[in-house]
């Protein structure tokens, strides 16, 4: 490829992702399988009494919940209490919560297994519809349906507010999460109902499914720290966010808002469902190497998605890092910049051997030739192959940057963040581009090295990335345990850490305080570019011995040569003349 | 008829747990052909079609449809096929335009091509009055009418149809069968099982015999029967000597078997086609008074009667 040539399709890229973009999203609103559901879901008497019966039975919850507090409370005092419209508002929430988690996995949770009872799913499945379009339409239209029912309710929750005890902000917060969660419990029917197929089964297993889902999300947040003394129940349920009024709640103690929490949570979830619901219709059961990649893919994502407040509320928090004490320490928070180079870790650990490990297997898979062999052809050096793998790193993790810009400059023009943090995150931004950017090289190249140990499978040289890498960590903590890093013991996540701390104590100027000791900046980042390039040297070295020559037919003389013919064959060979006969 | 195979099957074998439902079964549908597939229930037929239409994964062996192997390319075989299966349901609430609206957009059929599309197949399909019915308040007949309509949408080369009049009245299979002699004019290459065997004797110009998973005969009708009796069988009707000119016709070349029936005599002859008009000529200059002269309708159900043995039944 000419320089001209790669630079024009360099310019040409964005506009090429926005009109690719463009049509996926049509293709999405005009899939097959959402509109024959929403034409059939949408239609005619029953959807008006549908939603005729939804507003009665939230006007009974309202009715009773205004009985009961005034029962409770003299009349007079309770018109002017605040609390009055808030107890309305929770009775309301709550019983939208369970009126829709109801509504969301009924429907949902026949939409595969009864068309095989309808007799429709064969018509269904030899269509050119792919089983994750299928999917899509199915979770979508369910989707569609709850966020209806959830939108005709919005003026009765509103008449809360002229009781006062509520703000239109936490009304739309609450509406919001509900919402996000209700394509979580269609995507959990689904993959049900593409399970099994009976739908009596797949509505009993999908409602002990969502109810267990319901119940752990209230529970899955405990130990996380949350500070301003809220309960932290909230952060993964919006029953209890948004319901219960904890919705003011300080996450890891960085301020960060409830409402941004639940997103990559719910996100992560129903991608995971909704992929394992595509595979469990085409494979009757899902596959565990498309699972895998899912689960890595969502990880990245929800990492991404959780990273991004952390990185900008970090950048507020760093200067003062110092005064903040350490973790651990007696009524001292963590500091969201160790908390963030933790995650960044993970963020590296788990998402560059995957990426890694993608462009040699996805190149040299297939049933025609042996990928080993093809690998090993001079013309496919496997160096080329794998160094495309730190490139491609480097781009997820330059798009992952911009957009934590993307997200927090928008914040910042909200409001949300004030603009001194985002141009303090600009500061931060060449320091993690060169220092995460070696790892990641390191990293990836361990990722192709396992693509090559693993005989090109996909599958098998993620997990075997991820065993090496979780090796290096458990060598690492096991160093810091018998007192090789142990200068730096009140600082466990410098040790686990390990390149992502040395941006850390870059970044918070760890040197200039007593506490770092010995372990200085330059300390620090010398520890990470070692590090990093030993990974690489290792690396190098085992793919420098890969490459030694291999015999290929005709290459030169001196590699293997054809077995020698029969004297008759030779001869007509020789005289130029091979007949049938011969 | 050309000579391209469409549907080629090699060694197809599936099996449900101990059952062999379909064994080392292989044949070959050239294009344009009315392919009759006939067998007892259990047979296999059902088996073979969902495995040709990308709906069962066979277990050995091979098939491709249209040039796309079933397995390697199944979206190329969903592309190139249309198929009716033997029981099917509808969806609710939707009415008819809009279910093969649903179809055509499930088979990629650009949204400006979709009305006049669908206004097509209703009228080739005799829908056109229930355009704005809903699907489930048809008729099974017109269910069936409109399960066809569906297959078409997408142009299909291949029509795999699976018990298409089964259940139907008198009048719907006539025209259902009306309907599958129009896409045979069509040039549509059509695999098509059936327990109605008259119908599928006027529809078909080849028949694939299939017992317990396994291939019995397939060919046109009429070489099967030959296959089968060794020759063809001739049926002179005689004003008189009926013994005598069965005699006459033992001796005469070609003629195997003579032997009076009835009111006629039958003869089995073995002969060159071409060579079959000399017994009548044979039979003339002897002096017998030959009223007609005509080589026997093969008849399907006779034919499947002798070469199926209700293993399965």
């Amino acid at each position: 490829m000419s320089a001209s040539s790669a630079t024009a399709q360099f310019v040409r890229f964005p506009f090429r992702l926005v009109e690719n973009g463009s049509r996926r999203v049509a293709r999405l609103a005009s899939n097959p399988v959402l509109i024959r559901d929403a034409r059939a879901l949408f239609r005619g008497r029953r959807i008006i009494a549908l939603q005729l019966g939804y507003i009665v039975l939230l006007c009974l919850v309202m009715g009773i919940a205004a009985y009961a507090r005034y029962a409770s409370y003299a009349w007079q005092s309770s018109v002017g209490d605040p609390g009055y419209g808030r107890w309305i508002f929770i009775g309301i929430m709550e019983t939208q919560v369970a009126l829709l988690l109801l509504a969301s996995v009924a429907y949902s949770a026949g939409a595969i297994s009864l068309e095989h009872e309808k007799r429709t799913y064969d018509m269904l499945a030899i269509t050119v519809l792919s089983s994750a379009e299928v999917v899509f339409g199915k979770i979508a239209s369910v989707t569609l349906l709850c966020w209806m029912l959830l939108l005709t309710s919005v003026p009765l929750a509103s008449f809360s507010l002229t009781l006062g005890g509520v703000s239109p902000g936490e009304i739309a917060l609450a509406y919001g999460m509900l919402a996000i969660k209700i394509p979580l419990w269609a995507a959990i029917g689904v993959l049900v109902s593409a399970m099994l197929r009976r739908s009596i089964g797949s509505q009993f297993v999908a409602f002990t499914a969502v109810g267990a889902e319901f119940i752990i999300s209230i529970f899955l947040s405990s130990p996380l720290p949350v500070g301003g003394g809220m309960d932290s129940h909230g952060i993964f349920n919006p029953t209890f966010a948004a319901g219960a009024g904890e919705i003011d709640f300080n996450f890891l103690g960085a301020g960060i808002p409830p409402w941004l929490l639940p997103i990559p949570y719910a996100v992560l979830l129903t991608g995971l469902a909704g992929v394992a619901a595509a595979e469990a219709m085409a494979h009757h059961r899902p596959r565990r190497s498309a699972l895998l990649r899912t689960l890595l893919l969502a990880t990245t994502f929800f990492m991404t998605a959780l990273l991004a407040p952390i990185a900008v509320m970090a950048t507020g928090a760093l200067p003062t890092a110092g005064t903040r004490g350490y973790p651990g320490a007696p009524g001292q928070a963590i500091p969201p910049a160790v908390i963030a180079s933790v995650l960044l870790w993970i963020y590296v650990c788990m998402l560059v051997p995957v990426f890694s490990s993608y462009p040699p297997t996805r190149r040299a898979a297939g049933p025609r030739e042996n990928p080993l062999a093809a690998l090993l052809r001079p013309d496919r050096w496997l160096l080329r192959e794998a160094g495309a793998a730190p490139g491609y790193c480097l781009l997820v993790w330059v798009a992952g940057l911009a957009g934590i810009f993307l997200v927090f400059g928008l914040a910042g023009f909200g409001g949300i963040v004030p603009t001194a943090r985002i141009l303090s995150l600009l500061d931060l931004a060449p320091v993690v581009l060169a220092v995460f950017g070696l790892s990641i090289f390191a990293y990836a190249f361990v990722g192709a090295a396992c693509a090559v140990l693993s005989g090109m499978r996909r599958e098998s040289a993620i997990v075997t990335a991820l065993l090496i890498l979780a090796l290096n960590s458990c060598a690492l903590i096991y160093g810091a345990g018998a007192g090789v890093l142990r200068t730096v013991p009140r600082h466990p996540a410098l040790v686990l850490s390990s390149p992502a701390a040395a941006v850390y104590a870059f970044v918070s100027g760890g040197s200039r305080n007593a506490r770092w000791g010995r372990f200085g900046e330059s300390d620090a980042v010398l520890y990470g570019l070692g590090y990093s390039a030993l990974l690489i040297v290792v690396a190098l070295t085992y793919f420098l011995w890969r490459r030694r020559p291999q015999p290929t037919l005709g290459d030169s003389p001196g590699e293997i040569a054809p077995p020698p013919l029969p004297p008759e064959a030779a001869a007509a060979d020789a005289s130029g003349y091979a007949t049938e006969e011969q | 008829m050309g000579a391209t195979p469409v549907i080629e099957i090699q060694g197809l074998t599936k099996r449900f747990g101990k059952i062999t439902a379909v064994d080392n079964l292989s044949f070959t549908v050239e294009r344009g052909d009315a392919f009759g597939f006939v067998g007892p229930n259990g047979a296999g037929k059902t088996t073979t079609m969902r495995m040709l239409a990308t709906l069962l994964a066979p277990d050995s062996g091979a098939a491709s449809v249209n040039g796309c192997d079933i397995t390697e390319d199944y979206e190329g075989v969903r592309a190139s096929v249309g198929y009716m299966p033997d029981f099917f349901g509808v969806y609710d609430d939707i009415k008819v335009w809009e279910y093969l609206d649903f179809f055509a957009a499930a088979y990629r059929v650009p949204r400006p091509r979709r009305p006049g599309l669908i206004s097509d197949v209703l009228e080739l399909t005799d829908l056109s009055g229930k355009r704005e019915d809903y699907v489930d308040a048809l008729s099974r007949g017109m269910k069936q009418r409109l399960c066809l309509a569906k297959t078409l949408l997408h142009d299909p080369e291949v029509l795999l149809l699976d018990e298409p009049a089964a259940g139907l009245d008198p009048r719907a299979r006539i025209e259902i069968r009306a309907l599958l002699q129009e896409l045979v004019k069509m040039d549509k290459t059509i695999l098509v099982s059936s327990h109605i065997l008259p119908e599928l004797a006027e529809l078909c110009n080849k028949i694939a015999v299939i017992e317990a998973g396994k291939l019995v005969m397939a060919g046109s009708v009429k070489e099967i029967a030959a296959g089968l009796e060794g020759g063809r069988r001739l049926v002179i009707a005689l004003v008189d000597r009926l013994e005598e000119a069965a005699q006459f016709l033992n001796g005469c070349p070609g003629v195997v078997a003579a032997e009076v029936r009835d009111e006629h005599v039958e003869a089995l002859y073995q002969g060159a086609h071409e060579d079959q008009h000399k017994v009548l000529s044979a039979l003339v200059r002897a002096g017998f008074s030959v009223q007609s002269f005509a080589e026997q309708e093969t008849n399907l159900e006779s034919l499947y009667m002798r070469l199926t043995e209700g293993i399965v039944s």
